[in-house]
């Protein structure tokens, strides 16, 4: 064994928290640097592989497709100013400038829960030296709710889930959230009742019950919950105000709820900004477009892939500076004026509370944690004129503030005052049929397969926001999903793809799809697609043109029966 | 009053003195031995030369001091350990210094690390020694004939095995079942049926883990049918049966399996790390036993569980999978796969096909039917809760059994290798 060759490896391990969703995933992620025969020094991207954490109270080792690959998403963000690569102390510099620069009213701070809650809190520091609060995103949808808000808090548990006698699903398993399937398995061998609610059958519920977007709670029938109920529903930038404040006001103060979270730490960034004045999204966004905002900090949020609004990249050019932090390359790094690159976030040190609240700690099992994210904030709250930012300090802070037990095996619920009463609101809300029922019919389709009249694959397109997770990572999970007459009546064929026209006449080709047991009229899709517009979008599908060199693909589509 | 009657069996020792005890067998004969008296095929019964170690490590330290030795004389470059968070917790990291090789000492049933997968990163680009439960080495030789592992360049101490535990699932136990805190077990064992927890104030906690497999508390299910119990597939195989009471907690039994273990062994008996006396064989016969005992109840489970599966329809199996999300997690965990992204599973496979039953499980369940190791790591990581790793054995038994085939446990070309295409035409 003498002869062989001796690298040199140096391995790190971190306890860390997927950052695919809210779900809270533990993973362990491996870090293995080499050094470079020739030099010496350890080669710059070292080889990141995940291992399963089955000692994790969340998912006991188990990932979804995403967290399998993890590594594969982790691309590191790079500091830059103007798209020129910087020192972290440059870009720092350069934010800080832009952001004394500015009138608090022309300033906006988002961070959705893509870190920490060190890094929130900090950031949020540096909001009140500013006087400016940082945005979580949800804010419209509270704000629309009112009352009701006090409903979707933490309290009930995965494993809540699995002793539950009956079960109300209005998210899918199979594409959100997925390590809540286990839990539902587990509740169906013990006997529970699951009753999913939506547009697609889901294998594991006993009942499906069809619910159209545009359909009020108050008309499905089988939608009957009671104290032995719990419903799992999620809240995202894109909830549908009047939906969630119709689950509330039907279960409320009888029935179970939890809350899925589409950010890995969106819990934890929530209670910790609970009790400031936020902008909405949409706020954000219409400041931007009329150049009313000039700086916009983006903490470990991605709002060019969060929003629905194709028009992001060309929006964030009316900003004097959009400065994004980021512990990985996203569209917004792209299209940032100043990056500021942290560590990435299963390196960071510190906690994310999981949709549960349920609060982990994320940390070295062997290595170092270097802070990079957490001291770049102090440094920037430093050149505002603050002080330092010591970092157990803030954590301990934010440990107070969310009033959660350091334990992972332990979810603590701080004392709440009573709820408010349920008062009815959902009545005061836009329409669900005025918002969904209607058919805007795309101006114009342009396909040489077409053979139905031009609105024979008319259809409304569901993007399935929640897994914002997929936004620029590679993954052949890019189709739709449609009926089987939805596949007749667009003259799709297997092996063929899909042309796809929206409202603005755009045509997206070559799109795969997918047969699925779900309703007529209806396209879902997990991705973001390009005619994704709005959580539903008019859109027209159509077989696209036969491939001369591939011949031998016509067939009768092989569908279900 | 009449004398009471003698009840004593016919040959039973006069009364009023008690039947005489047969004092139990010695573990070794003989006395230490040298470098030189280790040979392949020999039992030994060993410890570690140090004080410390022989307290903290496993049965003796053997183990712990043959790796340090391995490391230390440059016979390896890198040892992989296992770091430990807690009692429940480790991840397996590569070091190369001796002292995290000592750190790393002790027994732990609840870690279920995968070495298979984990040196692969390594590309065969450095000299490894590691400790292995027989599964992991079945794992590992099987990557070998597929050419992804190199074991010239992989120094092995197996580690006899009677099950290990999920670690969350164990926590939970610890404190329903045993009614102790878990942050407070500081050692576990598992010793004549029992699963042993100590805590920090000493006491030991025990519950006889049949009972607890009752439950579906104790052993994860495979190794509760697993056909290895001793790692007789890897260079050293090591373990705490056919220690007889005189060496009990003191010293491990060793059988060298390999010219490279019978060098590992003398290395560390060369350089002041351990010390070896040859087993005797009342010791060895107690070995044989303890794995006949574990293997009967291996076989028996098996036949619960799999005689039942006999009648089950394809339906039976699209049901089974129906809960599927294409994680891809049991293909990328499985030690005996060697594909790489591009695996006739997953590049046939298309999540938007509308199969009954996907490809990408088809053929999973054709290639590991000369390969399947059974370890569970499968089951183990599936967020559907799909038993696979029964749904693999179920078309891995009926071939493997038929072929007299153990995957993993020598150098035999596994059975769909030998299949000559010509022949088939």
């Amino acid at each position: 064994m003498s002869d062989i060759i001796d690298p040199k490896f140096k391995e790190n391990v971190y306890s860390a928290v997927c950052y695919g969703c809210g779900f809270g995933c533990g993973v362990f992620m491996r870090e293995l640097e080499m050094k470079a025969a020739e030099t010496g020094a350890f080669c710059s991207a070292p080889i990141l592989n995940i291992d399963y954490r089955k000692a994790s109270p969340v998912n006991q080792g188990k990932l979804c497709r995403f967290g399998v690959n993890l590594a594969g998403s982790c691309r590191p963000a790079v500091s830059s100013v103007k798209g020129k690569a910087v020192s972290n102390e440059e870009a720092v510099a350069k934010a800080a400038e832009a952001l004394k620069g500015a009138d608090p009213s022309e300033i906006a701070f988002l961070s959705v829960g893509g870190t920490t809650n060190e890094e929130h809190l900090a950031l949020m520091k540096i909001g009140e030296k500013l006087g400016v609060s940082v945005s979580t995103g949800m804010t419209g949808l509270f704000k629309d709710i009112g009352k009701l808000h006090a409903y979707t808090g933490r309290g009930t548990t995965y494993e809540d889930v699995e002793t539950a006698k009956k079960i109300y699903l209005f998210v899918d398993p199979y594409v959100s959230y997925p390590l809540l399937l286990r839990r539902l398995v587990r509740a169906q061998e013990k006997g529970a009742e699951i009753v999913a609610f939506g547009l697609k059958d889901l294998p594991i519920a006993a009942q499906n019950v069809l619910v159209e977007p545009g359909t009020s709670l108050y008309d499905v029938q089988a939608f009957a919950p009671d104290e032995e109920t719990v419903i799992i529903s999620d809240l995202t930038p894109y909830t549908c105000a009047k939906r969630l404040a119709e689950l509330i006001e039907i279960a409320g103060g009888r029935s179970k709820f939890l809350f899925m979270r589409p950010f890995m730490n969106a819990a934890g960034a929530g209670y910790l900004s609970k009790h400031t004045k936020q902008q909405s999204f949409d706020d954000i966004v219409s400041k931007m477009e009329s150049g009313e905002l000039k700086v916009l900090i983006c903490l470990d949020s991605d709002l060019i892939d969060i929003c629905l609004n194709d028009n992001m990249k060309e929006i964030f050019k009316n900003l004097e500076n959009a400065v994004v932090i980021s512990s990985r390359d996203t569209s917004a790094c792209a299209a940032a004026d100043i990056v500021i690159a942290a560590e990435p976030v299963y390196k960071k040190k510190g906690s994310v509370m999981n949709a549960e609240g349920r609060l982990i700690s994320i940390k070295a099992a062997s290595g170092d944690t270097p802070l990079t994210g957490f001291n770049a904030l102090s440094a920037l709250f430093e050149a505002l004129g603050g002080s330092a930012l010591d970092f157990d300090a803030v954590h301990a802070e934010a440990v107070q503030m969310l009033g959660a037990e350091e334990d992972e095996y332990k979810i603590s619920v701080p004392a709440q005052k009573s709820k408010p009463e349920i008062k009815k609101i959902s009545d005061k809300l836009p329409d669900l049929k005025t918002m969904f029922g209607g058919f805007s019919k795309p101006e114009s389709f342009v396909s040489s397969a077409s053979k139905d009249g031009e609105t024979g694959g008319a259809v409304k397109h569901l993007y399935l926001t929640n897994p914002f997770l997929w936004n620029g990572v590679s993954d052949n999970d890019n189709y739709i999903e449609i009926s089987r007459r939805q596949v007749k009546a667009s003259a799709l064929l297997k092996g063929f793809t899909a042309d796809v026209s929206c409202a603005c006449g755009e045509i997206v080709k070559s799109s795969r799809f997918k047969v699925s047991p779900m309703a007529d009229g209806y396209a879902l899709s997990m991705r973001k697609q390009p005619f994704s517009k709005a959580p539903v979008t008019d859109i027209v599908i159509r077989r696209s043109p036969t491939k001369p060199d591939e011949p031998e693909i016509v067939k009768e589509c092989n569908v279900p029966q | 009053m009449s004398a009471p009657e003698n009840t004593a069996p016919a040959g039973a020792p006069p009364a009023g003195k008690p039947p005489e005890k047969k004092p139990p067998a010695p573990s070794t004969v003989g006395d230490i031995l040298k470098p030189s008296d280790i040979a392949v095929g020999g039992k030994y019964i060993g410890w570690s030369v140090r004080e410390e170690i022989r307290k903290e490590g496993g049965s003796g330290g053997l183990v712990t001091s043959v790796l340090a030795g391995a490391l230390e004389k440059g016979l390896v470059k890198h040892v992989v350990v296992l770091k430990k968070s807690n009692q429940y917790e480790a991840v397996p990291v590569l070091t190369s210094d001796v002292e995290d090789v000592y750190a790393s000492a002790g027994s732990m049933h609840m870690l279920i690390s995968n070495p298979t997968k984990y040196l692969r990163q390594f590309q065969n680009d450095a000299a490894i020694a590691l400790a292995v439960k027989p599964c992991d080495m079945r794992g590992i030789r099987e990557q070998q004939k597929r050419n992804m592992l190199d074991l010239d360049k992989i120094f092995t101490v197996g580690l006899n095995c009677g099950g290990t535990m999920m670690p969350y699932k164990i926590r939970k136990v610890t404190e329903e079942v045993y009614g102790v805190n878990p942050d407070d077990v500081r050692a576990e064992e598992i010793e004549k049926g029992k699963l042993i927890l100590e805590t920090a104030d000493g006491e030991h906690h025990s519950q006889s883990i049949d009972e607890l497999e009752e439950e579906d508390n104790g052993r994860r299910e495979n190794c509760r049918y697993c056909v290895v119990k001793i790692a007789t597939n890897s260079d050293l195989a090591c373990g705490n049966w056919g220690v007889m009471p005189d060496y009990a907690g003191k010293g491990t039994f060793v059988e060298v399996m390999t010219e490279k273990g019978a060098e590992f062994l003398r290395n560390a008996i060369e350089g002041g790390y351990a010390e070896v006396k040859e087993a005797s064989e009342p010791a060895a016969e107690a070995r044989g036993k303890v794995n006949g005992i574990m293997l009967k109840m291996s076989a028996k489970t098996k036949e619960e569980i799999f005689v039942p599966m006999q009648s089950q329809t394809i339906l039976d199996l699209k049901k089974e999978l129906e809960n599927c999300i294409g994680c891809g997690a049991c293909k990328t965990v499985c030690p005996p796969c060697a594909c790489g992204a591009e695996a006739k599973c997953t590049s046939f496979n298309d999540p938007a096909d509308n199969y009954d039953i996907s490809l990408f499980h088809m053929i999973r369940f054709l290639h590991l039917m000369d390969s399947c190791i059974g370890c569970g790591q499968c089951s183990d990581v599936c967020p559907a809760e799909i038993p696979l790793a029964r749904l693999y054995r179920k078309f891995a038994n009926p071939m493997q059994d038929e072929l007299n085939y153990v995957t993993g446990m020598d150098d035999r070309t596994p059975p769909f290798f030998e299949i000559k295409l010509e022949e088939v035409q």
